[in-house]
């Protein structure tokens, strides 16, 4: 699954370390969703959106489920 | 976390248990109390070493597991950095897919062994024999469990 979770990063001058503690798991995890080898579970997916002050669909894509 | 800093209590008293028990046995047979059964047979020593440093092995990682739990207990930061390492979903997700794959390889590759292991010993083709059938019993309780939680 594409996300826009590299670039929202980026915009905030954060590391994957950095997110990953904010939101509570591993930077490796955060590496593999970035890169779409791993799809984040609803929980997750709500506290990143969360984190950036978006939606849950703002920040992945889920036009290749439609 | 609190629930989790619950668990680390827990998990310190079990390997503290295990590793008491381990020292017991290592120490009674060093005494000569107790012995492996193979002892005094060709390869009594051996076996005697190396259950003897089975013994030890599991004893310092049970010791160095109460290390890690009595220090994060101790310290929220390192507290955090493991229940995040503990809870990361990616980090479960694999075990379990790592796990069932392995079971599902065990049990296929295991049915060709047990067939040819009859050929050669009527003990080994009923033991791997009751190994598969206690793995598929257990599989199946799992996911009649499964079913009604999830």
């Amino acid at each position: 699954m594409k996300t826009r979770i590299k670039e929202l990063r980026k915009a905030n001058k954060l590391s994957q370390e950095e997110l990953a503690d904010a939101v509570g798991t591993t930077r490796q995890t955060i590496t593999s969703i970035e890169v779409g080898k791993y799809t984040a579970s609803l929980p997750l997916a709500y506290k990143i959106a969360r984190y950036f002050e978006l939606s849950i669909e703002e920040v992945f894509d889920f036009s290749d489920m439609e | 976390m609190q629930e989790y800093r619950q668990k680390l209590k827990k998990e310190i008293i079990f390997n503290a248990i295990g590793a008491a028990l381990l020292l017991a046995v290592q120490t009674l047979a060093w005494l000569g109390i107790i012995r492996p059964v193979a002892a005094g047979e060709r390869f009594g020593d051996y076996w005697n070493g190396f259950i003897a440093g089975l013994g030890f092995g599991i004893m310092a990682l049970m010791l160095i597991g109460i290390i890690i739990d009595a220090r994060a207990l101790k310290n929220e930061q390192r507290l955090r950095k493991l229940y995040i390492k503990w809870s990361d979903e990616r980090g479960r997700a694999i075990c379990d897919k790592a796990r069932s794959t392995a079971a599902n390889i065990f049990l296929l590759a295991m049915l060709p062994i047990t067939v040819i292991g009859g050929y050669f010993s009527v003990t080994a083709f009923f033991s791997l024999l009751a190994a598969e059938l206690l793995m598929a019993v257990t599989t199946n309780i799992c996911k009649l469990y499964y079913k009604k939680t999830m």
